[in-house]
């Protein structure tokens, strides 16, 4: 790992192509042109990564407290420190005048995680949500209802039960997931929702199928699989779900394209596989903390060479004959 | 991980002799400037750590010693009292929410956490860059939106808002050694 300090001239390009990325008129030739920037140099995906954490870092900080803290007013600070903290205090409750009369009943969050982060996200019910790697959900609370828009990625989230019941639910593209109180998973893919009950009982509608027959109920201990239009019947919960908790991918047997797809999630940059190798098997259990330790010890076991372009874009191919 | 480790044998031991000759020196002048023995006593002590980790990258300035601890201390005091403001400010704020949606003290210690590392970016920023660095992370609004609120153009608010992350990013760099 280099911990050397980053450029500033870098800190700057990556700063920019980060805020005109975050600009929805950003088209697809732009994204690639800032992928292809972050992928050119070990430094531009860490620059990168130092913006997208802090940027998740103040999203976090969505609760009129905190607004109020990061907007003290604060000319005073660099003249005089001393002085500045005196007027503060006495400044303190004018200020708060301004926050009161606002609707304290509503309280709204976004979070979301960078590539091989994990993150702890705390609810105002005592209920927490943890976010795997490349995660983002909107939370919104109100007088009736406590949701929670998975936009991508994957959550484990503690739904406690309240005294008032509100219902607990989960918005994604192709479903939507009610409960009182459970402790569900719930993962987006490309085109479908998996989800799985741990604890208590939850309730998924397809988005297509919004009535009483789209409703799939599953128990504690049950998975399902929700395309727009139908949830399959629900299917006893499989092993290793919640290894990512641990840092860990396990798999058995499982074909190396499907094992890099799954791999590359935890990995920023680009990662492939040749279709040459594609159809290969692979056991094992893998510590994603180090995931140039994974690709070491893939090239150790099975007949393929792992090529570097850069840190950030890798390419498996078959074993050139030596 | 240890940014310490690549210091050398010979600014170790510099260190070692600024320590000892002017390291009362530099709590008294502390305490003088911040009336509490206590909060003298930890910014003499972060001072020296500040110099450790630092000495791996730059030469230390040796000819003129309190003249150089002293550019550090004051750094930090600058530092530690915007900490100080943004936790009353956050405390207070917090006093006037209902109880029911209080956080947690665990909570409370993890986002003064994320509030103080957001809100070291912010003290760099002139402050039409934070104001639209706010709108666009804490409230959501769209670069667009900002622009039209703030009377500005799109490409300023996005010049304003890169100016953040580039010194978050070079902030972050600097200071790896905390994960």
């Amino acid at each position: 790992m280099s911990n050397t300090p980053i450029d500033r001239r870098i800190a700057r390009e990556a700063a920019s192509w980060f805020v005109r990325l975050q600009n929805s008129s950003a088209g697809a030739a732009e994204h690639a042109a800032g992928a292809e920037w972050r992928a050119r140099h070990t430094d531009h995906e860490r620059a990168w990564q130092l913006a997208v954490r802090f940027s998740s870092r103040a999203q976090q900080l969505t609760g009129e407290p905190a607004r109020a803290a990061l907007e003290r007013p604060r000319s005073q600070e660099r003249r005089n420190a001393l002085k500045t903290l005196a007027l503060l205090i006495a400044a303190a409750p004018l200020g708060l005048a301004a926050y009161r009369g606002l609707p304290w009943r509503e309280w709204r969050a976004d979070a979301r995680t960078a590539v091989g982060e994990l993150r702890t996200v705390h609810l105002p019910d005592g209920g927490q949500i943890r976010l795997n790697t490349g995660s983002a959900v909107d939370i919104a609370y109100d007088d009736s209802a406590r949701r929670v828009h998975l936009i991508t990625g994957e959550m484990l989230v503690e739904v406690l039960s309240e005294p008032a019941r509100r219902p607990f639910i989960v918005d994604t593209a192709e479903a939507q997931i009610t409960t009182l109180g459970s402790r569900l998973l719930v993962r987006h893919y490309p085109g479908s929702t998996f989800l799985a009950a741990l604890e208590g009982a939850v309730e998924v509608r397809p988005r297509l199928s919004p009535g009483d027959d789209g409703l799939v109920r599953l128990a504690a201990g049950q998975q399902t699989h929700v395309s727009i239009q139908a949830a399959q019947p629900p299917m006893p919960l499989a092993q290793h779900h919640l290894d990512w908790l641990s840092h860990v991918l396990r798999v058995e047997k499982t074909r190396l394209d499907d094992f890099i797809s799954e791999l590359g999630r935890y990995r920023p940059g680009l990662l492939r596989c040749d279709p040459a190798v594609a159809g290969l098997l692979i056991s094992g259990t893998f510590q994603l903390r180090d995931t140039d330790q994974i690709l070491r010890a893939l090239s150790q076991t099975l007949p393929v060479d792992v090529h570097y372009r850069t840190p950030y874009w890798v390419t498996l191919t078959a074993r050139a004959n030596a | 991980m240890q940014s310490t480790s690549s210091v050398n044998p010979h600014q170790h031991q510099a260190i070692d002799q600024l320590y000892s000759h002017h390291h009362s020196w530099l709590q008294s002048w502390l305490r003088k400037r911040l009336g509490s023995a206590a909060d003298a006593a930890d910014l003499a002590q972060d001072t020296f750590v500040r110099l450790l980790c630092s000495a791996a990258g730059e030469p230390l300035n040796c000819s003129a010693p309190r003249a150089y601890l002293a550019t550090i201390a004051n750094r930090l005091t600058i530092n530690f009292y915007r900490r100080r403001s943004l936790e009353q400010a956050y405390l207070a704020a917090l006093a006037e929410t209902p109880e029911a949606l209080a956080p947690s003290l665990e909570h409370q210690a993890l986002v003064l956490e994320a509030l103080d590392e957001v809100d070291q970016v912010l003290a760099l920023l002139p402050a039409q860059s934070r104001q639209a660095f706010l709108m666009a992370q804490l409230e959501g609004y769209t670069q667009e939106e900002i622009a039209s609120r703030l009377k500005l153009s799109v490409r300023t608010v996005q010049r304003h808002l890169a100016r953040a992350f580039e010194e978050c990013i070079v902030l972050a760099s600097l200071c790896v050694q905390h994960e």
